[in-house]
């Protein structure tokens, strides 16, 4: 890794001094939220599918080992294994008995959350082994020895240049840094890799319980290689990464890609229920299903558990004013944005985490826009009392000042805040007046109404008229 | 992994939910069903012309012809990709079309899959050709995607090796939505499920060098749909 700083503000320093971070992040989201609402509108009634969304996770959480056992029985009636990890050590070990048994060398990897969070591409290559990572994002970031910025689109902290120079170094001879050349490389490289490794491992976007099946959804085609070349194919699921049948598949999809991206749907999904079946020539001869816990059961029964509905969509961090500023490697986690600054502290505890659930402005717009409705804003905040009560910050309001000041002192930031404001606000505001503002606006709001924020501060305004007048000049 | 380790990951999950361990759950009737209003009352030919709609949104073009047609079609397939070799399914409804005899007399290298061959040797045909063709079970109009029900002579790696896919479908099998395609799946459940069934729409695309759309970047950078008119042409 290419030394993140330790501390929260060091991060966030590091974060706001990277020119292209500060251009590529607020781009990102305007371009993926414009798509998420597009699609909301398109549908006509979209609180009608987050309903029930949020109900068909609700449900399948509250019976989780129910339908686990399910899953389980019918990976295994389809000629499957299944392993039931507790600990990211369990899953990691898991995958290293079975590429000893195979007596791999090679492992072709596509996009998993989940192998992040328990850093499973170092204990591999610990052990000797040659890992490739094959979504176009994650590959870059692996040449450059970074991590992901954002859940949907790794890689955007890094220039052309940048990746023409990453991948001329892979190439041998200069490449130019133009798009097409660029994938096209990446095709030609990536696809040897894919024909020589000797395991595939896959994340696991949803598991279903009826037909022991999973699904990985990918626009590049990528995991369907990973699927389908190597002889052997684990997949690694979070334990609530799953739903009951086909039926309820299809809601939780339909609000996958269009939250994610604003698609209505990706460019491929695939559903692959165990290993080749006889008479098949192509796909893996072996297949294992790894249910990770790694936490995720001590956040069951608590306040927290609304969080395991998460789909992994990333609308969450399209719309944070935060995130916009800091972007992805700041929050120092796997995860990052608000759903980051919910389950980060929870995975890995207060001590370290204790700034990511005051790193943020509490004015909702990730719980709006959840397309399962997880209250993410109430999650932060129910992580803040914790901390007081727990003894990890000393006074609620003067911790939460002491973050959020910081992230909004500096000047070239304030602007961006403000500007932010506007669009976060937007889902707020009725007729230009907010009436109700959560979090750090509550009390404010519990006695008088705040007027939207104007669309143009006053700096902004102010160098536009000197602008102008300049010309008229 | 012992049945015990699983008990004992499972049982957790129970305890943490403060209840006694369940099994065989079903999930409810869920009374809501937002998708309705978005193809009610739309017929067959509404949802053609959405499907087709969809996909050239998603630079796919799709050809309709009647199945006298069929050679024009793959004509103009050809001529615009240049696609000088094949591999397709072993399914007998592209037989049925004739499609062998017309790669053959068009003097276009072929590739069945046939599930008897060397695998390797296959495989390696399949990375090598220009173009893959294979017969679609299903097309989703909503979203203009095709359902490949993979498995022996359907060999998944036609979809996805070759730089140009082609999927051939019948427009009798145009369905509104996912919803039509889950309840098709969960239909054939009984018989058993294929290892794998792939949703497709549209080429392989990628954003993620400056959010810059690319095609092609691992999977088919173009894709055409070839949609098989049931009758004769009665539309135009």
């Amino acid at each position: 890794m290419s030394g993140q700083p330790i501390t929260f503000f060091g991060r966030v320093e590091k974060a706001l001094g990277d020119e292209q971070l500060r251009k590529a992040v607020p781009f990102t989201q305007d371009r993926l939220r414009a798509g998420r609402f597009q699609a909301a509108d398109e549908l006509g009634n979209i609180e009608e599918w987050r309903d029930l969304a949020a109900q068909i996770r609700a449900h399948t959480l509250e019976n989780l080992d129910s339908y686990l056992e399910q899953l389980a029985l019918n990976v295994e009636k389809n000629g499957g294994y299944v392993h039931f990890a507790s600990t990211a050590a369990d899953a990691v070990n898991h995958v290293l008995r079975i590429a000893q048994e195979k007596n791999a060398r090679s492992v072709v990897k596509s996009k998993s959350m989940v192998s992040e969070e328990i850093h499973l591409n170092k204990h591999l290559e610990a052990q000797g082994l040659r890992v490739i990572e094959s979504d176009l994002g994650e590959y870059i970031i692996q040449l450059a020895k970074e991590t992901p910025s954002h859940l949907i689109a790794p890689a955007i902290h890094k220039t052309r240049a940048q990746v023409a120079e990453l991948f001329s170094e892979v190439a041998g001879r200069a490449l130019s840094d133009e798009t097409e050349v660029l994938c096209q490389f990446a095709r030609e490289e990536l696809r040897r890799e894919f024909l020589e490794a000797d395991i595939g491992i896959s994340g696991c976007n949803f598991a279903v319980a009826e037909s022991g099946s999973i699904v990985l959804i990918s626009n590049e085609g990528n995991a369907r290689l990973t699927t389908t070349l190597p002889k052997v194919h684990i997949a690694i699921m979070g334990m609530e990464r799953l739903v009951p049948t086909w039926s309820e598949l299809d809601i939780v999809v339909s609000m996958l890609t269009r939250s994610a991206t604003g698609q209505k749907i990706s460019v491929y999904m695939t559903v692959m229920s165990g290993p080749r079946r006889r008479g098949d020539i192509d796909g893996p001869e072996e297949f294992h299903l790894i249910v990770l816990d790694n936490g995720r059961s001590d956040i069951l029964g608590t306040a927290y558990q609304e969080v395991l509905k998460c789909i992994r969509c990333g609308a969450c961090l399209n719309v944070c004013p935060v995130y916009r500023h800091i972007g992805g490697h700041a929050y120092g986690g796997v995860y990052s944005g608000p759903i980051g600054a919910v389950l980060t502290p929870l995975f890995e505890g207060y001590e370290e985490w204790k700034e990511l659930p005051y790193s943020s402005s509490l004015c909702g717009a990730c719980t709006e826009v959840c397309p399962v409705k997880i209250p993410l804003h109430d999650l932060l905040i129910e992580h803040r009392k914790d901390e007081v009560e727990q003894g990890h910050v000393s006074w609620q309001e003067k911790f939460a000042f002491k973050v959020f000041g910081y992230l909004t002192s500096h000047p070239s930031l304030y602007d961006k805040a403000v500007r932010t404001g506007h669009v976060a606000t937007g889902w707020l505001a009725k007729e230009g007046v907010i009436e109700k503002g959560p979090g750090l606006l509550a009390g404010w709001t519990s006695i008088r109404d705040l007027p939207r924020p104007a669309k143009q501060s006053f700096r902004e305004w102010w160098k536009q008229e000197k602008e102008g007048r300049g010309r008229d000049n | 992994m012992t049945i015990k380790q699983r008990e004992e990951f499972l049982a957790r999950i129970a305890n943490r939910l403060g209840r006694p361990r369940r099994s065989g759950v079903m999930p409810p009737d869920w009374m809501v069903k937002p998708y309705v209003h978005l193809h009610a009352g739309l017929n067959q030919e509404t949802l053609i012309k959405q499907f087709i709609e969809n996909l050239r949104a998603l630079h796919t073009e799709v050809l309709r012809a009647s199945r006298g047609e069929l050679g024009k079609a793959l004509e103009r397939i050809v001529e615009d990709s240049a696609a000088r070799s094949v591999v397709y399914w072993n399914d007998e409804r592209l037989q049925k079309i004739g499609l062998d005899d017309w790669l053959t007399q068009r003097g276009i290298a072929h590739q069945v899959w046939d599930v008897l061959l060397d695998e390797q040797e296959l495989r390696h045909r399949a990375a090598g050709v220009d173009m893959g063709i294979a017969y679609a079970e299903l097309g989703l109009s909503e979203t203009g995607t095709v359902m490949l029900w993979n498995g022996g002579g359907r060999g998944r790696l036609v979809s996805l090796l070759p730089p140009v896919f082609v999927a051939v479908i019948s427009e009798n099998t145009i369905i509104p939505r996912l919803t039509e395609a889950m309840a098709y799946v969960r239909g054939k459940m009984s018989e058993g499920l294929p290892a794998c069934i792939n949703f497709i729409t549209g080429p392989s695309r990628t954003g993620d060098i400056e959010a810059d759309l690319a095609f092609g970047v691992h999977g088919p950078g173009k894709v055409y749909v070839i949609l098989l008119q049931e009758q004769e042409n009665i539309y135009e």
